[in-house]
């Protein structure tokens, strides 16, 4: 019940916004100011779940509040007798709310593919075009709008509605789920490669989102009493950037916060009229220059994050999960098979006629360690970005434990058990050592996404095991003091464990590890090779190597395949490469014959 | 005929002021990758300096003629709107080239905002007509009526857009655009003064838009809220042309000039923004490039 704690607290003082209203205590002006704090707590805390968490850039939110509100005035004008009002209210709102989020799905689509400055103009579009098709549907009152709904809305639902919108995002934001949604923050390809299923995630996230714009909008319509068009447009849209950005980027305090001071602020500044506009939008801009994190920018009040991911709570269960080395062991070293566990054949890659990868093939058999190497910019890591689904081959197959990898999206060849790291550290920097780890348990995920955001006891049970998990690796890798640090803070050296401790997470039965020395010096090679043998031995793995460096692949791999331009030049044994006149020819230059 | 020629001609003349405003989008995003919101407010802020110099001028008692009249009109409102950008650039972008590009197209909509409801505190809310700059006459060509105004626009924003073009392409500052616009980090290496080009594309691109600003003005009414609608079309039309080419933006902004036109044709004119941002969606998923844009490759 610890987790429940704040909300309970809170739900405690509902009493008050019944009754402080109905004794009169708060005035009429005073109940609609509080109203609409509630509601733009609504749908800034929404917004920034896109905005700030997922750190897609939707520009339109307002949209979906006039879905929403449409909806649910729709419902009490036409759909539900008038007399019914108060009892079919909430219905109303949850049924705005589900519009907007169907509309939510017409924005995830586009997400795609689009990122950045080109998805906020879609949003922008969309939301231009939902207050031009309202504007032409003589049904729903044209420009002039809808008008008549009852005065519905009270301090009291406004308050529900605010304690369960930050409930659920907060379970969102804590679950698996939620992590995945700030790894596409972090670095969208990286999540993929660790198993995070974006289009899922863009689309669990853009509708969730909306679902509150529409659930604010439906509350603000049943406060006005009408709603026109207009009351949609990219004004009311820049209003809630505002307050996002005020509050500050992947914060729910912040939203509460920034929405809070904008309503009151604005409020305040009544009396000045016109200039209330030139010196809000004078504000965003200093705000932009000085502060553009806003005032809590990613911290979070205590109240607002589940007792077990606060610090303490983090460094208790590090205590108890301790580092146990049997525990996780996969059992040496997988017994070679005559079958091969990768197969790769004549795999082609071009880059706009520019030929990157040429006829490459390679086997590899269960418990091998296998070096690719090569002059820089022989194809290496093309390679290696062709068999994890980054890109699509031009020509060739991928054959891993007799399956077709080829046309599959990354985090499917991910899950099927094979994990990677990077030429250069792609940590997810602004998230914790220990989510970093976590992410990586996307695909393993067995909970829905209802039991996430509801937070039931299935949800908790499994991330504590996800927890624990990844604890447990930190520790084996000697990264467990950092378990609630920033990625980023890491020394050099670290990170590069921390990129292996977050492949292994994924479960791979094969490790793609791309130049894991770069950077290094000659005893630091030594340890991580050291390190390399150890990880295939203590989980079992088969290894391929990407290295540019000789003294690398000589001392670990069993077998090297040699690229240059794209090319297979030699393949064989460490000893045999070492001769080859060819790989010398492409290491040195062409040999020069006394 | 005579019709489908008229019809051609307002397409003309309207698309010719969406593209001397979408040539500014064009530029600041080919140099910056950064969407300037506020580019239709300037576009706006223009006309109204047209607007008070164009007052005082014919009001004064020195009795100029016509051209002098609109050319030092067209002057004021290019040198002023162009160090109105220089100093919006200066003050509130610059301190933001290495913040996220998040923070700067947020900035942008700020100041747009702050453009449009400082000009509507102080100037107020009616629509103004421009007092009449050239004396208006009309040509009649076989049934067609073109008015002065009209191949006015026409013509001086083709000569506009050729000009710059021309300076894009053959001048030396026009060759340190696009250098800064190819590599940031590189041009200041090469000797290009990366801050100033910036400034200068800015400028350039406000004072392109007050040309677009005062022809605009002289065949429509004018208000502080104009911006908003312009400024998108022309956005659009940056889009469609593909965003960061200038022939595209040119292109990009007849087809825009078309579809304000041949739209009410076919469906109420209510229609127009739906027609308009479906357009821009359809171009945003299926060719984000847009019509003269090449694709990028993304590099992990």
């Amino acid at each position: 019940m610890r987790r429940w704690r704040g909300f309970l607290i809170a739900l405690a003082f509902l009493p008050l916004a019944v009754l402080l209203p109905r004794w009169g205590l708060l005035n009429l002006y005073q109940q609609q100011v509080l109203m609409y704090v509630g509601i733009n707590i609504i749908l800034t805390a929404s917004l920034n779940l896109v905005n700030g968490y997922m750190g897609e850039f939707s520009v339109g939110h307002a949209a979906f509040m006039a879905v929403g509100a449409y909806g649910a005035s729709l419902m009490t004008l036409w759909v539900f007798p008038r007399e019914w009002g108060p009892l079919v209210f909430p219905l109303a709102v949850v049924a705005g709310g589900l519009a907007a989020s169907l509309a939510g799905l017409v924005v995830a689509i586009p997400s795609f593919k689009t990122r950045g400055d080109y998805l906020a103009i879609v949003t922008l579009a969309f939301n231009m075009i939902v207050k031009s098709v309202l504007e032409n549907i003589d049904a729903v009152g044209g420009p002039r709008g809808l008008m008549g709904m009852s005065r519905l809305t009270s301090v009291a639902w406004v308050y529900i509605w605010v304690l369960l919108t930050l409930f659920v995002l907060r379970n969102y934001i804590y679950s698996n789920y939620g992590r995945g949604t700030q790894a596409i923050r972090e670095d969208e390809t990286a999540a993929a490669l660790v198993s995070v299923n974006t289009r899922q995630v863009k689309v669990m996230t853009f509708m969730l989102s909306s679902f509150f714009a529409g659930v604010a909008g439906g509350l603000f319509a049943h406060v006005l009493q009408f709603i026109n068009p207009r009351s949609f447009g990219i004004l009311k849209s820049t209003d809630v950037l505002v307050m996002v950005y005020l509050g500050g980027i992947g914060s729910l305090t912040g939203s509460v916060l920034g929405a809070t001071t904008f309503t009151v602020v604005l409020e305040l500044l009544r009396p000045l009229q016109v200039w209330r506009w030139v010196i809000g939008p004078l504000l965003l801009v200093l705000l932009m220059i000085f502060r553009p994190r806003g005032m809590m920018g990613l911290r979070e009040l205590k109240l607002l994050v589940p007792p077990e991911e606060r610090p303490e709570g983090i460094r208790a269960a590090l205590a108890s999960a301790g580092a146990d080395p049997a525990r996780r062991a996969g059992g040496g070293v997988p017994a070679g098979g005559d079958r091969p566990l990768l197969a790769v054949r004549g795999l082609t890659h071009y880059f706009d006629g520019l030929r990157a990868v040429w006829d490459f093939n390679l086997e590899v058999f269960p418990g091998e360690i296998i070096g690719i190497i090569g002059p820089n910019g022989a194809g290496k890591t093309t390679v290696f970005n062709l068999i994890t689904g980054v890109y699509r081959p031009t020509a060739g197959s991928v054959l891993f434990r007799g399956q077709e990898l080829v046309g599959r999206p990354a985090h499917e060849i991910i899950r099927s058990g094979i994990a990677r790291t990077f030429q250069t550290i792609r940590l997810f920097k602004d998230l914790s050592v220990l989510d970093n780890v976590r992410i990586a348990r996307y695909a393993r995920v067995r909970y829905s996404l209802w039991a996430a955001a509801l937070g039931t006891a299935a949800a908790r049970r499994e991330e504590e095991e996800i927890r624990r998990g990844a604890l447990e690796l930190l520790e084996l890798f000697h990264l467990g003091r950092y378990a609630d640090a920033p990625a980023r803070g890491l020394p050099y050296g670290e990170q590069r464990r921390l990129e292996i401790a977050r492949a292994l997470a994924c479960e791979p039965v094969l490790l793609l590890l791309d130049e894991p020395a770069a950077g290094m010096n000659p005893s630091e090679i030594d340890a991580l090779l050291d390190h390399i043998r150890w990880v295939r031995e203590h989980f079992g793995l088969t290894v391929v190597l990407i290295e540019h460096q000789m003294r690398v692949v000589m001392g670990i791999c069993e077998r090297i395949t040699v690229l240059d331009f794209g090319a297979t030049i030699a393949e064989g044994s460490p000893a045999e490469i070492q001769r080859h006149p060819r790989v010398i020819e492409a290491y040195l230059g062409e040999a020069v014959v006394a | 005929m005579g019709l489908a020629v008229q019809y051609l001609l307002n397409a003309l003349q309207v698309g010719s002021v969406y593209a001397l405003i979408a040539l500014g989008y064009t530029m600041v995003y080919g140099i910056l990758t950064m969407i300037n919101f506020a580019h239709g407010d300037i576009f706006m802020v223009s006309t109204y300096i047209a607007f008070f110099v164009g007052v005082a001028l014919l009001g004064s008692a020195l009795h100029l003629g016509a051209v002098p009249v609109f050319l030092a009109t067209m002057l004021a409102a290019v040198l002023g709107t162009a160090t109105l950008a220089a100093v919006i650039e200066r003050v509130a972008y610059k301190p933001l080239r290495q913040a996220p590009r998040v923070s700067a197209v947020i900035t942008a909509l700020g100041v747009g905002l702050f453009l449009e409801n400082f000009t509507l505190a102080t100037i107020g809310p009616e629509p103004r007509f421009l007092p009449p700059l050239v004396p208006v006459g009309r040509i009649v060509l076989g049934g067609v009526v073109i008015s002065t105004v009209q191949a006015q626009t026409i013509v001086l924003s083709a000569l506009v857009m050729l000009l710059l073009d021309t300076i894009v392409r053959r001048t030396m500052t026009g060759m340190a655009m696009r250098a800064v616009s190819w590599d940031k980090f590189t041009a200041p290496l090469m000797g290009v003064p990366v801050d100033r080009i910036i400034t200068l594309t800015f400028a350039l691109g406000a004072s392109i838009a007050a040309v677009g600003g005062v022809l605009y003005g002289m065949a429509y009414t004018i208000d502080p809220y104009m911006g908003i609608r312009i400024g998108w079309w022309a956005f659009i039309s940056a889009v469609v042309g593909g965003i960061g080419n200038i022939r595209g933006a040119m292109i990009g902004g007849y087809i825009l000039g078309a579809v304000e036109i041949f739209t009410p044709i076919l469906l109420p004119s209510t229609y127009r923004d739906f027609v308009a941002f479906s357009l821009l969606l359809v171009f945003l998923i299926f060719r984000p490039t847009g019509i003269l844009g090449r694709p990028v490759a993304m590099k992990v």
